[in-house]
């Protein structure tokens, strides 16, 4: 996984990942009106709710072109985690 | 719906004249249940679409006879009056059939979410006592017999008592097969109480949040799902010749617009008397109910449904519609009706709405789950949008009044703020096993035309001049929180239980537009016994209560805010929430 070092990015490096863990911390800085964030954070703890996983779920499908389930957020330990099955989503497409 | 007259409609009566206590008989001609009502449908139309899951297409009479096949299996192991079955599925055909073939045996359905905690669903069982389940995988240790419904939907009807039904016109013996509505429970005492008083049986079981800290198992009868949908249990709107009125034959009147019955979505949380509207709104029409599988309503998502199966109405939680709104506007294109309600709605979000679709009707609707989904319901026009009351609810559906009191139990004048109660048919038959909380929330109080059996909601509210009803707030803590009904004390009784929390206080944060986006839990610590994390607590009460009871913000804090009286002070606790916690600036 790419270092979280990005918080303060505006831009996508071009990395291995395809700048997706910049994609996921910008999507949820937006929604959750706060940040920077870490990639180890952990959604819930952020205070976010099902509908919130909705809103950065849909940021991020039109960023990275493929539909991203917010289940797929909902379920993963980390925001490490969901930037690695957005990563491998958009590899599969 | 009434309200959807809009232009040039006369002045409503203040109120309709309230039915009194006793019981009614029912209308002549119409069924008296919601399977009697479905098998009409399968009669009037065997070979229309009913179900559409996936790629599938069921048809009326297919699903009619399905239905009477599993109830067969379901009386073979106890289902009948007096019982209550659970419903441990996802959203599926299979769910649909379950729930009718259960209303089959005389038994009443309770839904339950399968990704509820097993400790939960454990409890809910209990307050059940049942002999049947019909389930997939239930949690370990589950009471009663299973039945696991047979893979996949349109296997051959052999079996006996079923195909029936197949060849239009082939008469069916639904009448005889229709249950015989028990004067008192025939089997079991389950019902304790709450059956066939008023040749009135239960059919369907919804669970919602209490304040001890036990959730209340909430009664509904066949009479209240019946008379929602236009009192003869029969088409609502546009099917089968009956157009739809300006009045509308219930909340799927979509006013002026005349068409074929709805196409609904099931997509709620299937515990949620959401699933009445639904799942019976379609079907007690000739409509057909499309099951989306798991997975949250998306913009793309109705879109799809739109698209691929003919959507034409859905039903969303205000805090849905408004992100709906906010994030891609035009997924209701192709929509007739878009029902929405359950939470304060945004002013802005709706006029947005009314602006982008001026031809999708737009319904408010107001009713808690003892009211069986709606007791009243608003065409919303844009001028409800600049009410300093809010998008007012809207005037009592067909079959059912609402009445506004005062301190003193009488009626409050138009503009007075008062408690909202419901009487009329879609009042719940009670709370299973709380006869004296029954006994507290619906009195039979005195209105204007009677004595009259109600529901006191506890929601505040006045009627104006023209006896439409607008929401003024709650007397209590009881909250929505994304369309989920929560009461803040059960989340604090299951903390509380906590190993190592000494006290605390749940709150919900308010969010832009009125409503309620998250739940805040703020907790104190024994001294010297172990400290627990926030963490900590969040999972372990993650594991213990279903998702919308779970706090979404948890804060230890050394001491409970209270007062200059020695309260709790939970203003002062919001108000210690940092910026972007979900204070002020949430949205």
């Amino acid at each position: 996984m790419a270092s979280p070092q990005a918080n303060s990015e505006s831009t996508r490096p071009a990395g291995p990942d395809g700048g997706v863990p910049e994609i996921v911390l910008s999507a949820v800085a937006e929604v959750t009106g706060d940040g920077p964030h870490r990639l180890s954070d952990d959604f819930y703890e952020l205070g976010c709710t099902s509908l919130d996983a909705i809103r950065v779920c849909l940021r991020v499908s039109r960023e990275v072109g493929v539909e991203i389930a917010p289940e797929t957020l909902l379920d993963s330990a980390d925001l490490a985690g969901f930037a690695t099955l957005v990563a491998a989503a958009r590899d599969a497409r | 719906m009434s309200g959807a007259a809009g232009r040039g409609a006369p002045a409503r009566p203040a109120l309709p004249a309230p039915r009194p206590a006793a019981p009614r008989h029912d209308d002549g001609g119409g069924p008296a249940t919601i399977h009697g009502a479905v098998a009409r449908q399968a009669r009037l139309r065997p070979g229309a679409v009913a179900l559409i899951a996936g790629a599938e297409r069921i048809g009326y009479a297919e699903l009619d006879a399905a239905a009477e096949d599993w109830a067969a299996e379901l009386r073979a192991r106890g289902a009948g009056p007096g019982v209550f079955v659970p419903l441990l599925l996802p959203r599926s055909a299979e769910l649909v059939t379950a729930a009718l073939a259960v209303l089959k045996t005389g038994a009443a359905y309770a839904a339950l979410d399968p990704a509820w905690p097993a400790g939960r669903l454990t409890t809910l069982a209990a307050a059940l006592s049942p002999v049947v389940t019909v389930a997939a995988a239930p949690p370990e240790g589950w009471p009663g017999t299973l039945w696991t419904p047979p893979p996949p939907y349109g296997r051959p009807r052999g079996a006996a008592g079923g195909g029936a039904a197949a060849a239009p016109g082939a008469g069916s013996p639904d009448e005889a097969r229709d249950m015989p509505r028990p004067d008192g429970p025939d089997g079991p005492d389950r019902a304790r109480g709450l059956s066939g008083g008023a040749g009135d049986a239960p059919a369907a079981v919804f669970f919602t949040s209490g304040t001890t800290g036990r959730p209340k198992a909430v009664v509904s009868g066949h009479r209240a799902t019946l008379s929602l949908f236009g009192g003869d249990g029969g088409p609502l709107a546009g099917g089968g010749g009956h157009g739809r009125t300006a009045d509308g034959g219930g909340p799927l009147g979509g006013g002026d617009a005349v068409g074929g019955p709805p196409v609904m979505p099931l997509a709620s949380p299937v515990s949620w008397d959401a699933f009445t509207l639904e799942v019976w709104g379609p079907l007690l029409a000739g409509g057909a109910c499309v099951l989306t599988g798991g997975g949250y309503l998306l913009p793309g998502t109705l879109r799809a449904l739109v698209a691929e199966h003919g959507v034409d109405t859905v039903w969303l939680t205000a805090s849905l519609f408004h992100l709906l709104t906010d994030e891609d506007p035009d997924c209701f294109t192709g929509l007739r009706q878009v029902l929405t309600g359950g939470e304060t709605l945004s002013p802005p979000r709706v006029r947005a709405f009314l602006t982008r679709h001026p031809d999708i009707a737009l319904t408010n609707g107001y009713g808690p789950v003892e009211t069986c989904v709606f007791a009243t319901a608003r065409r919303v026009r844009p001028g409800d949008c600049d009410l300093p009351s809010g998008i007012p609810v809207g005037a009592a559906l067909p079959g059912r009044a609402v009445h506004v009191l005062d301190a003193e139990g009488r009626a409050a004048g138009p503009g007075a703020v008062g408690e909202v109660c419901v009487s009329g048919d879609g009042v719940a038959l009670g709370y299973l096993g709380e006869p004296e909380l029954t006994a507290r929330q619906f009195p039979v109080i005195e209105v204007a035309g009677g004595p009259a059996r109600v529901y006191r909601t506890g929601d505040l509210g006045f009627l104006d001049e023209a006896g439409v009803l607008h929401f003024a707030g709650r007397a209590d803590r009881q909250v929505k929180v994304r369309g989920h009904r929560v009461e803040p004390a059960e989340v604090e009784t299951a903390a509380r239980a906590l190993p190592g929390v000494a006290d605390c206080a749940a709150a919900p944060v308010p969010g832009a537009g009125g409503g309620f986006e998250r739940l805040a839990l703020f907790y104190t610590t024994a001294p010297g016994a172990e400290t627990p994390e926030p963490r900590g607590v969040r999972r372990a009460l993650a594991g213990m209560l279903p998702r919308h009871l779970v706090p979404d913000l948890v804060h230890r804090r050394t001491a409970l805010p209270l007062t200059a009286n020695g309260k709790l002070d939970r203003a002062a606790l919001l108000r210690s929430l940092r910026p972007g916690d979900g204070g002020e600036g949430d949205v």
